[in-house]
């Protein structure tokens, strides 16, 4: 009896112990996970037509755009289900429509902070008359991608658009 | 900057960022104010065999907000006035960037057909929004500390000249170019570093012919347009009476009766003219007819038409000086009263004898 204590005692410990220092490192886990920041730049080409750039953020002035992309790599030795990667809306920018639905995810969004997520379509402010209204890009406060499964060595990413207000 | 981090296993990522200390930033705007920065970080949450794993967070990404100078300048509207008076030509500033500015004012002329000599440029010293005289709206050349997204009016203030004529227009332009809250010049325009808040400049070009584009300044025009009446005067004459050949050959004979039409006009879109006075000085070989049978009515000369008298009724008025408009004193007849808006015409008649 006393020597199980004691294993117990000791796996708790270490238990313990992996849950505090992966709580810093980005790198523990098995899954790489790297966030970029980009300006996006809108140019007109020689025949009329519009050219995107993404560059270093560079003079960043009300109404500039930028894309947040999230870049991971399973380089663990298991398979990974259930993934939520979660980003929120830096305050100062605001959300642009549409921008984070990507292929091969499903994508909800949070106007409370990042308490709940729901798609768009139930997503609701409740207006100072008590009335209802429909939450619009401006009022989400993060995004969060369901991928069902990063098998190991896969890479990815997703990514939003977002304006500077 | 100061990063505060909030994470357990249940919830995303809250994240805090305070202000740097080094950028006191006034009320924010409806624009992200300038100098502050905005981070991001990610998190990733998952299962292995159906147990859930610890969260995964990302690195975290910074960029600077840099100070963007923008402003609007626009004018309400243009403004017609009478020679001789002052009139003021209304603009509104607006600071369309994300931090404090100062402005210096400044105005040139457009085209100009007369020249307002006198033009000053007034702000809104009591800051009401409205012209309240130049006692209380004082000249002045700069504006001072107006916050991302306000305005404030500015008045160009000045005499049309006596000199002008009716639909003279002059065009004035007034500029605002901004400076920092400190009243110091914007630094220029740079390549981009980190860690700075650097100056971009959004302006758009303006008619002055200063203001291009991105060149902190920006302005409007408006224009004076004198308004005057603007009378013409025709007189024109017939024989209708002579005492051989009486109404149906008259000639101009000895005797013979002369009527003398003088019509006056004031010009469509013109300023109403009052008090008009028409004199006329008969040639010294009229004058009134004696028989009575030959004036419109005895002692009565004179017959006029005119808007604004006797319901705009033609009426007989008296030679004598009394208190109808007309008199004939010597050779001079004179009508007064007469008062025509724009585009409307009066009309005399005046019956003489040739002596």
């Amino acid at each position: 009896m006393k020597a199980l204590i004691k294993h117990i005692v000791f796996n708790s410990i270490f238990i313990v112990l992996i849950s505090a220092t992966s709580a810093q490192a980005e790198k523990t886990g098995g899954i790489q996970l790297k966030i970029v920041v980009e300006k996006e730049v809108e140019t007109t080409g020689l025949k009329g037509q519009t050219i995107i750039k993404r560059l270093e953020p560079f003079n960043m002035i009300p109404a500039d755009k930028v894309v947040y992309t999230t870049q991971y790599h399973n380089t663990g030795t298991q398979n990974a289900r259930n993934v939520l990667i979660t980003n929120p809306i830096p305050k100062g920018l605001f959300y642009l429509k549409g921008s984070a639905e990507q292929p091969k995810t499903t994508v909800t969004y949070s106007i409370d902070g990042g308490k709940t997520f729901s798609p768009p379509p139930q997503l609701k402010i409740t207006q100072k008359d008590g009335k209802q209204r429909p939450a619009l890009a401006q009022d989400y406060t993060h995004i969060r991608w369901k991928i069902q499964s990063i098998s190991v060595n896969e890479k990815g990413s997703v990514h939003f658009k977002a304006q500077l207000k | 900057m100061l990063t505060l981090l909030y994470k357990n296993k249940y919830t995303p990522l809250i994240f805090i960022t305070l202000l740097s200390l080094c950028t006191t930033q006034q009320v924010l705007a409806v624009g992200t104010t300038s100098g502050i920065d905005i981070s991001n970080q990610a998190t990733l949450d998952y299962e292995v065999d159906g147990i859930n794993q610890t969260d995964i967070s990302s690195n975290i990404v910074t960029f600077r907000v840099d100070a963007k100078v923008d402003l609007t300048v626009t004018g309400t509207s243009n403004v017609n006035g009478t020679p001789g008076t002052v009139k003021v030509l209304e603009f509104t500033i607006t600071n369309t960037g994300n931090e404090t500015y100062d402005y210096t004012l400044s105005f040139e002329a457009g085209s100009e057909t007369f020249t307002v000599s006198d033009l000053t440029i007034h702000v809104d010293t009591n800051h009401n929004g409205t012209w309240d005289g130049i006692a209380v709206d004082l000249p002045s050349t700069s504006l001072d500390n107006l916050i991302a997204d306000a305005s404030t009016k500015v008045w160009l203030v000045g005499t049309i000249p006596a000199s002008a004529t009716d639909n003279q227009t002059s065009t004035y332009r007034l500029m605002a170019t901004a400076l920092l809250a400190d009243g110091t010049a914007i630094p220029a325009q740079a390549a981009d570093v980190a860690t700075t808040k650097q100056y971009v400049y959004a302006d758009a070009a303006g008619p002055h012919s200063a203001d291009g584009a991105q060149d902190t300044q920006h302005s409007a025009a408006l224009s004076f347009t004198a308004q005057t009446a603007s009378l013409s005067l025709t007189k024109s004459s017939t024989v209708i009476w002579d005492p051989i050949n009486l109404a149906v050959t008259p000639l101009h004979i000895p005797g013979a009766i002369v009527e003398y039409t003088i019509t006056i006009t004031n010009g469509i879109g013109a300023e109403t003219a009052n008090a008009i006075v028409i004199t006329d000085v008969l040639n010294n070989n009229l004058a009134p007819p004696t028989d009575a049978a030959r004036q419109y009515a005895l002692g009565h000369s004179i017959r006029l038409t005119s808007p604004n008298l006797y319901s705009g009724v033609m009426t007989n008025l008296t030679d004598a000086n009394d208190a109808d408009e007309a008199s004939i004193t010597g050779q001079t007849v004179t009508v007064t009263g007469i008062v025509l808006l724009g585009g409307e015409s009066a009309t005399i008649h005046i019956l003489a004898e040739i002596q």
